[in-house]
């Protein structure tokens, strides 16, 4: 089976092969029409036709047919079955160019074969060409060009053709030959030049046909004479030369040769070697053919510059191409115009002579009309000979005296002299005449423009000048002279820009100048260099004042109209103020206390503004004295309840006594209080206590007490103590401030009565005393044993009277005030011995304790009667005090006597005893 | 049409080409004019001749020496000169005064017309025979057939003048025909100095003939 079905398929594949052969060599059918080119946008059919033969062959009809454009079906509803053998394919509007159309079938309704194919171009016509012109270029042939109009994608062939005039019909047909066609080159196909000599004067005839695939079409006909279309070559070997006079310029040309059968007319142009502009001679001077020319009006001694061209005279044709250019000088004239004069007088004055420099301006050349050889001054004094002096520079110096003067000055070239400008030097007590009025200086026109008014119709001229005005470079200033009719002008230098100039005016009148006005201006503002840099004055609390100087003139780049500032605080919006540019500070209000604040301040011309440096500053917490005025209240406040409390204390020292440090019995004491009678040591302090001289002393009363009743003894003791604390610690006070007080020297004795009496009362006490004892015992040296009498009765008396006046409140049960009061006085003069005793007791005790006391308390000067035997022995001195003592109380009153009495022989027991204690140590 | 078939009549041979051109070309010019044209105003036609005429002028002397100067001695000697040979198929331009004055225009034209018909025929007979004899000479050759273009306009010119005059077309003469054949290198060198001096000439001879006419016939 498998060898039976290959032999079969191999068998179709040849018939097929041989077939499709078959279909090569002699095709199937074909298309009508042939390959053909079509107009772009119309309809085209075509129609396929298969042959009989094939036909049957390939068992296919018209209804197997279909086409194919460049390999791509063409959809169905384009081509449709005519007949049998034939299908009809139809594009309408056609817009492809190029294009493979072929007809194809399937054979046994699948395999595709190709029976004929046809190409078909698609493009347009030519257009008419429109736009004909010709040129003939002097010397060569004639050219034309035209625009060929659309494009007709289709290879379109243009050509120039050319015929004599049809008026001239006579000649055409007698012609024996005719103008040869135009093809343009390939590569400018809208332009040909023609191979033929142009025929002037002979009216001819062209015209352009173009030619397609599609069509021909012929542009409209160009009649001319060709005379009429030529553009000559230009007129050569221009040449200048000089005429005689120095406004004038010969010119001089060849032709083109057109001239010899033609009339020429031409431009003549010239200009200054400089000039950037043109200027030409009259049409009607140069309407006819010629080949020279003489120009006029021209500026002495300038180079000019003179190009030519020609045409036909007729304006029929084109003009040539300019001449080569050609130049000349004219000669010199004399200087049309006197030149400028002024002069500076040196302001270092040397006696009877002043330095005057004389200085003018080089000439511009349209005025110098020449080079200048030399200047020529004269100066003339009144009525005397003048000087003449010939100069080559532009100033003159001269010393002249300080008479009034003449200068004259005269420039020189080859052809003469100028006119002479007259400049009087006035004489040196000269008083200057008006100045101009209403000077003002803008810029306009990238100029800076300066007017005036004249105030004197008789001003000569006004002489302008300007320099720029800086702090870094001096004043060197520039000038022009200006004609007396003159009230408006430029400042002719070259300015800078952003530059501040000074600019002054000065009249200049017959018999001498007037006085210079100064304005200063700018020619064109900027913005400042820099911004001014701020700083603070003074910086409150809610205020600052913010200070800055005021730019210098080289950063200020124009007028400053206005100050910014800016300032905001760290996170805050930025708030800006404007300030008038004549102020040099501003003060910054409403402002939060405590705050960084930023600040920079920009400085604006017109032209903008320049920002200087950020500056911070913070402000106060508080206002300046607002500390003091919180400060001070404070302490006062504080000062005041202390105090308060203080007296409080005072009064109430009782009760507080009692409440913080009630006397807690000293076990020690307690023994010896059991053990010995009380009433010599009180007296001792009574005694002490006598040296208050005005207060009836409550001691006594306490004695009193003591002696009436017995109970309340530790109470007193305590008051007693109470008051001996604080005692000392006034003492304290009060040696600390005054240092040389009685007290002072009488607080040891009650530090040691303390160290009596508190070693009685308290452990703490003790301790107490000994500390103020032992800050004081420094200052011990410096006391005065002896002045202790005098001086600390004042200060006891001021500091114990309240407790003086509430010891005789307590002891008014007792009645008798004034004789305890008298007691007092009469015993006043003894108290130092009262006191010594103590004191004497305590030195013991120290010498105990160190040998330094004790020889210090020697050292101590003793001129005192008391001292000495104090210093000798103490048992002596105590018995002395006793004596003392008992004396005074001797005449004393009865009822203190036996108090006393009682007192006495018990304040002595203790001592002895107390020293009797030491002892065993 | 006529001048393609001269030309290649020419091509056949030097004693050939005499024979068909000449006449053909005179059946043409016999030819009456297809139309007149509409009367305008001669002046412009006759300043337009003029100047051709003029332009024409200017060149001549340059035409002749430069032939000159191509055709070897004698004729390229300084101060070459001979006035007594001449062309029996040209008419001479000299003419005395009184002769030309006393001419009509219609004739003064006429003429003029019948010189320069027969100067184009010479000078493009002359230029065939300086291809022969100077083929590297272009200069002379582009000067020959700029000379034979600017005739042929002056006669169109004239023609044009004439007929804004309202006078007949002069009928046609043979002139080549009576050119001998078979003419020597030196017959046709001589031939050629004869026809570009006559060219000079009867260019002078127009230049007044137009002069007159336009001193006649301006504004």
């Amino acid at each position: 089976m498998l060898p039976l079905w290959t032999r079969i398929i191999q068998a179709s594949f040849i018939f097929l092969t041989a077939e499709s052969l078959d279909a090569l060599l002699d095709p199937c059918g074909y298309i009508n029409p042939e390959s053909s080119v079509i107009q772009l946008g119309s309809n085209f059919t075509a129609v396929c036709i298969l042959k009989e033969k094939c036909m049957d062959k390939f068992a296919v009809n018209g209804d197997n047919i279909f086409w194919k454009t460049n390999h791509a079906a063409v959809p169905k509803e384009q081509y449709k079955t005519i007949n049998k053998t034939a299908s009809r394919v139809t594009f309408t509007n056609v817009s492809f160019l190029n294009t493979q159309l072929t007809c194809n079938i399937y054979i046994l309704g699948q395999i595709e074969q190709n029976i004929y194919g046809i190409t078909i171009i698609a493009g347009l016509p030519p257009e008419k060409p429109e736009n004909l012109s010709c040129i003939v270029n002097e010397g060569k042939n004639m050219m034309c060009q035209w625009d060929p109009g659309k494009k007709t994608y289709l290879e379109t062939t243009y050509t120039l053709k050319s015929e004599w005039e049809r008026r001239q019909n006579v000649l055409r047909e007698r012609a024996t030959e005719s103008f040869p066609d135009c093809k343009p080159k390939r590569d400018t196909p809208n332009l040909c030049t023609v191979s033929y000599t142009p025929v002037y004067f002979v009216n001819m005839e062209v015209w352009v046909e173009a030619e397609n695939a599609l069509g021909k079409v012929m542009s409209d006909h160009l009649e001319f004479d060709p005379i009429n279309k030529v553009k000559p070559n230009p007129p050569s070997k221009l040449s200048v030369r000089n005429a005689e006079l120095p406004s004038v310029l010969n010119l001089s040309w060849t032709n083109s040769n057109l001239e010899h059968f033609l009339r020429l007319k031409y431009n003549i142009q010239y200009r200054a070697k400089d000039a950037p502009t043109w200027s030409q001679i009259p049409h009607e001077d140069t309407s006819y053919t010629r080949d020279s020319f003489t120009v006029q009006d021209l500026k002495p001694y300038t180079e000019y510059v003179f190009r030519i061209r020609c045409s036909k005279a007729d304006g029929k044709g084109f003009w040539s191409d300019w001449s080569e250019e050609a130049r000349g000088i004219t000669y010199e004239a004399r200087p049309s115009k006197e030149p400028t004069f002024w002069y500076k007088i040196d302001p270092s004055h040397t006696h009877g002579y002043r330095s005057v420099k004389l200085i003018w301006q080089t000439m511009p050349p349209f005025e110098a009309n020449g080079k200048i050889l030399d200047y020529e001054v004269t100066l003339t004094r009144w009525k005397s000979h003048p000087q003449i002096y010939r100069v080559n520079d532009t100033q003159l110096i001269v010393n002249l005296t300080n008479d009034r003067y003449t200068a004259s000055l005269t420039a020189r070239n080859l052809a003469g002299h100028s006119d002479a400008s007259i400049l009087t030097i006035p004489a040196c007590d000269f008083q200057a005449f008006q100045p101009v009025a209403d000077l003002k200086a803008f810029p306009k026109d990238n100029k800076l423009w300066v007017e005036w008014t004249p105030t004197d119709g008789s001003v000569k001229r006004y002489i302008l000048e300007w320099c720029v005005w800086s702090d870094k470079l001096p004043c060197t200033p520039d000038w022009q002279q200006e004609d007396s009719t003159v009230h408006l002008t430029y400042i002719r230098g070259n300015l800078m820009k952003s530059k501040c100039y000074l600019v002054t005016v000065t009249p200049v009148y017959g018999d001498g100048p007037g006085t210079p006005e100064s304005i200063r201006a700018y020619l064109k503002q900027a913005a400042p260099s820099r911004g001014p840099t701020v700083r603070t004055k003074k910086v409150g609390k809610n205020e600052a004042v913010l200070e800055w100087d005021e730019l210098p003139v080289d950063d200020q780049n124009g007028f400053i109209r206005n100050y910014t500032i800016l300032y905001k605080t760290a996170l805050g919006n930025e708030t800006a103020v404007n300030v008038d540019s004549s102020h040099t500070e501003y003060t910054l209000s409403a402002l939060t206390s405590d705050t960084l604040y930023m600040v920079r301040m920009a400085a604006y011309t017109d032209e903008g503004g320049m920002y200087g440096p950020d500056f911070t500053f913070t402000t106060p917490k508080f206002a300046q004295g607002e500390i003091e005025a919180i400060v001070v209240p404070v302490c006062l406040a504080f000062l005041l309840t202390t105090l308060l409390g203080v007296l409080l204390c005072f009064n109430k020292r009782d009760f507080i006594k009692k409440h913080i440090w009630p006397n807690v019995p000293d076990p020690s004491k307690s023994h010896i209080a059991q053990w010995s009678p009380h009433t010599p040591p009180r007296h001792n302090f009574n005694s002490k206590e006598q040296m208050f001289p005005d207060n009836n002393f409550t001691d006594v009363s306490v004695v009193e007490i003591e002696a009436n009743v017995k109970k309340p003894l530790p109470e007193d003791l305590k008051s007693l103590d109470l008051f001996k604390k604080e005692k000392i610690s006034t003492e304290g006070h009060s040696s600390g401030i005054g240092g040389s007080s009685c007290m002072s020297s009488s607080r040891p004795s009650i530090s040691s009565s303390d160290e009596n009496e508190s070693g009685q009362n308290t452990s703490s006490n003790v301790q107490y005393s000994t500390v103020v004892h032992s800050g004081y015992r420094h200052q011990v040296p410096s006391v005065q044993v002896f002045s202790r009498s005098e001086s600390t009765q004042p200060l006891l008396d001021s500091e114990e009277r309240p407790e003086d006046l509430q010891i005789v409140n307590n002891g008014d049960s007792g009645g008798d005030v004034l004789p305890r009061q008298q007691y007092f006085k009469q015993n006043c003069h003894q108290p130092e011995t009262c006191q010594d005793v103590p004191h004497i007791e305590r030195s013991k005790q120290a010498s105990s304790l160190t040998e330094e006391d004790f020889v210090r308390f020697k050292q101590q000067p003793t001129p005192d009667h008391i001292s000495q035997p104090r210093g000798s022995g103490q048992m002596k001195v105590f018995q002395e005090v006793a004596t003392a003592d008992v004396f005074g109380l001797g005449t004393q009153g009865e009822a203190e006597k036996l108090g006393m009495d009682e007192g006495l022989p018990k304040s002595y027991l203790p001592q002895t005893v107390r020293q009797g204690g030491y002892v065993p140590q | 049409m006529n001048g393609r078939t001269s030309r290649q009549d020419r091509a056949l041979g030097a004693d050939l080409w005499f024979s068909l051109p000449a006449p053909l070309c005179l059946m043409t010019l016999l030819m009456p004019p297809f139309r007149q044209a509409a009367p305008i105003s001669p002046a412009e036609p006759i300043k337009q001749a003029y100047s051709l005429a003029l332009y024409m002028q200017k060149n001549t002397s340059t035409l002749l020496q430069t032939y000159l100067q191509y055709q070897g001695s004698p004729f390229s000697d300084p101060g070459f000169s001979a006035p007594e040979l001449q062309l029996s198929s040209l008419p001479p331009a000299a003419v005395s005064f009184k002769t030309w004055h006393a001419l009509e225009d219609a004739e003064r034209l006429g003429r003029a017309q019948e010189a320069f018909l027969a100067l184009t025929q010479h000078l493009q007979l002359v230029g065939d025979d300086q291809i022969d004899l100077n083929p590297g000479s272009p200069i002379l050759l582009a000067q020959l057939g700029a000379a034979r273009l600017r005739a042929q306009g002056l006669l169109g010119n004239m023609a044009a003048i004439m007929t804004a005059l309202g006078l007949p077309v002069p009928p046609e003469e043979d002139t080549l025909g009576l050119v001998p054949f078979g003419a020597s290198a030196f017959e046709r060198k001589c031939r050629g100095y004869v026809v570009t001096r006559e060219y000079g000439h009867w260019t002078d001879r127009a230049v007044r003939d137009l002069a007159l006419l336009k001193a006649k016939y301006s504004a």
